[in-house]
């Protein structure tokens, strides 16, 4: 791992948490060590270090999505994964993207408040939302084939249940829910869902 | 409307969709039509602002829920209705009163953003989701009892999914599209669970 791309990922990660505005390069310089020389032999504003964050943080998003996609063969699959993923804290170090769906989520906020210097921000989202829908989707009707699910359930229906499922971290948030109980919550939802569309 | 009802109600629209720390004096003002020196007459600074807002729509927020509350209903299923409809009707009278249809999914997302700066809000809304889930628990409990529902189910977390639904209108993309598309779409997943959760 290069420096250059500690610093970036480190940024990322403080500008999820904190929000873009509310993070100070001086911030950046304590949390990474580095000395405001080094900052700005690599980056020439914030706003320079944030595009390569948000690069890294779409970038990250597309791989595990494509591996992920490439490895489900069934729904379970999908609801185990997005389980497994839930499993890891989203925190603060290098490595805290390998945890998609928080992050995705707790991002939310950023990417708000980034959109009017980044519009086409937005677009990706939108794309990244509905590549996962449509996979859902997939998923669903070839479980439905199998006769692994209930064939009246309306697909795209579902597909937003799920998916809406995974977003409900913002409200588990918002009751003041920690992190590890949030996820065993949603955990628990996403069992309980399957359990009602599984053929028995 | 006086002037300064109508700097806080558009710079509340601005904040809930823009977001708080996003949003700056020069896009408050191009929304408002105010000056530096009008903003200062009225406001300390953007804090105030935001406060004077929030006390505002938390205010109708706290009724809202308050008569949420006392509907009753025979069935899990007229209860889900009863609600849907009235969600809906809060949106639409939101609309007359900012000019823009709040959803509680943006208020959320507001406050839990500035409770770090003002926790009372955040309080208040975690206070309310606890009692409202608390709420959905029981009238789902009841019907289990009363054999509408599978009573193999834990309620409680049927009544987290059922909250998943209202967060609907959290999309990515800045304002919410319209009312009548979201409400449908929550109706329809309403309905699948309901399918699926009859006894």
């Amino acid at each position: 791992m290069d420096l250059r791309n500690d610093i970036t990922e480190v940024a990322l990660c403080l500008f999820i948490e904190k929000g873009y505005e509310l993070v100070k390069i001086s911030e950046i310089l304590e949390v990474t060590n580095i000395s405001k020389g080094t900052f700005y032999y690599h980056y020439s504003n914030k706003e320079d270090i944030l595009k390569e964050a948000l690069s890294i943080y779409f970038s990250r998003l597309k791989q595990i999505r494509i591996d992920a996609f490439s490895k489900q063969k069934t729904l379970l699959d999908y609801l185990n994964w997005t389980t497994t993923q839930l499993d890891v804290k989203p925190v603060k170090s290098g490595n805290s993207l390998k945890y998609e769906i928080l992050t995705e989520t707790m991002a939310i906020n950023l990417m708000t408040e980034v959109v009017h210097l980044f519009p086409d921000v937005t677009k990706r989202l939108l794309k990244i939302r509905s590549e996962r829908i449509f996979h859902i989707e997939k998923l669903i009707i070839e479980s439905k084939k199998r006769g692994e699910i209930s064939s009246d359930i309306e697909t795209s229906v579902l597909a937003r249940n799920i998916m809406n499922i995974e977003i409900n971290v913002i409200v588990l948030h918002a009751m003041n829910i920690n992190i590890e109980n949030a996820v065993n919550i949603i955990k628990e939802e996403l069992k309980q869902l399957y359990e009602l569309i599984r053929i028995k | 409307m006086n002037k300064e009802e109508n700097i806080i109600r558009k710079s509340f629209i601005v904040f809930l969709y823009r977001g708080y720390n996003a949003t700056s004096f020069v896009e408050l003002s191009a929304e408002t039509g105010m000056s530096k020196g009008t903003f200062y007459y009225y406001f300390r600074d953007k804090k105030d602002l935001l406060k004077a807002g929030l006390d505002k729509y938390t205010d109708c927020y706290k009724s809202v829920v308050e008569k949420e509350r006392q509907i009753t209903a025979n069935s899990l299923r007229e209860y889900i209705n009863l609600i849907l409809n009235f969600k809906e009707e809060c949106i639409i009278h939101s609309n007359d009163m900012f000019g823009k249809c709040v959803f509680d999914s943006y208020y959320l997302k507001l406050v839990c953003e500035v409770g770090y700066i003002l926790p009372a809000y955040r309080k208040f809304a975690a206070d309310t989701l606890t009692i409202r889930h608390n709420d959905w628990k029981e009238k789902i409990e009841a019907a289990q009892k009363n054999g509408e529902v599978k009573s193999d189910l834990d309620a409680s977390t049927l009544a987290y999914s059922f909250f998943s639904i209202f967060i609907n209108t959290l999309d990515l993309s800045g304002e919410p599209i319209s009312q009548e598309a979201i409400f449908l779409k929550m109706r329809m997943q309403f309905e699948q669970y309901y399918e699926l959760i009859k006894a």
